[in-house]
């Protein structure tokens, strides 16, 4: 039974001390989460930072600001909505696949709009991808 | 009729049946209208053929990758120590650098996944997927598990 007064949770925020740490961009570009929650501290922030950019990387989560935030499309988070939309067109979904393991399901902004379908979509969401290779190969493409 | 139907199914409706059709004048409209029946029933046929690839190509994809997924795994620390007390303030110190080390190793970690093209990388869904930033939660530990 979720906790009423615990805080609804984005899924994808950004690498700043207090956040959690939902997961790691595997090497085949899906999530790798954590089962328990792990809070960031200053120390990770820094460290992290010396590298490319952490959510590059990584999967963070924090409150859900909604009105506060750019995707809060007035009445639901428009980012959760484009994933629930697009997606049955875009993944397979293996019928007997487990939900993954998540530290935050019952507290999710995401889960919590559409129920645990967007969670297979979720371990698919980098929140901010580096797309260094893609531009090169784009351009390669236009240059053949 | 019954002719109509023997010249469209004896004749190819594409490429050099219907330029030599169409290129002379006296070719009789008969044959022209049994070309356009015969190409319309192999359109037909086909149905939608370029969404069907698109779908494939979506599909695959989305396989190859889940396919090449490693299986679920958890990794543990665990230092064992046998024949001694240590007293609870050591421990908790032990402890938070424990935590310390690990997390500075994690924060470490580029697999550079993110430069994979994946189902939704393809369908240009997301760059900068960014929420809020203010605190919350707690450690509770450091079981991670890949996703099925």
């Amino acid at each position: 039974m979720p906790d009423a007064s615990a805080p609804i949770l984005c899924p994808s925020s950004r690498c700043e001390e207090g956040n959690l740490l939902l997961g790691l961009v595997n090497a085949q570009g899906r999530i790798d989460f954590i089962a328990e929650r792990v809070q960031i501290d200053a120390n990770f922030v820094a460290q992290a930072k010396e590298g490319r950019p952490p959510e590059q990387r990584f999967r963070f989560s924090s409150p859900c600001l909604k009105r506060g935030c750019e995707k809060w499309d007035g009445e639901r988070c428009g980012v959760a909505k484009i994933l629930h939309e697009r997606a049955p067109e875009l993944l397979t979904q293996e019928p007997a696949a487990a939900l993954p393991r998540c530290s935050i399901r019952a507290s999710c902004r995401w889960h919590g709009e559409y129920g645990d379908s967007i969670c297979f979509t979720c371990t698919w969401v980098i929140t901010e991808r580096g797309n260094q290779l893609e531009a090169l190969v784009e351009q390669a493409q236009s240059e053949i | 009729m019954a002719e109509k139907s023997n010249i469209s199914a004896n004749i190819a409706p594409y490429g050099l049946a219907i330029g030599n059709a169409l290129s002379k004048s006296a070719t009789p409209i008969d044959e022209l209208i049994a070309l356009r029946d015969r190409a319309r029933e192999l359109i037909g046929i086909q149905g939608d053929l370029a969404a069907a690839v698109k779908a494939l190509d979506t599909e695959i994809a989305g396989r190859a990758a889940a396919k090449a997924a490693p299986p679920p795994a958890d990794e543990r620390f665990v230092i064992q120590l046998d024949g001694i007390a240590l007293p609870d303030r050591t421990k908790a110190k032990i402890e938070q650098s424990l935590q310390k080390v690990v997390m500075a190793e994690i924060a470490k970690i580029d697999t550079g996944g993110d430069l994979v093209a994946t189902p939704l990388s393809k369908a240009k869904l997301m760059p900068a997927i960014m929420g809020p930033h203010f605190p919350g939660g707690i450690v509770m530990g450091f079981v991670a598990s890949r996703p099925l």
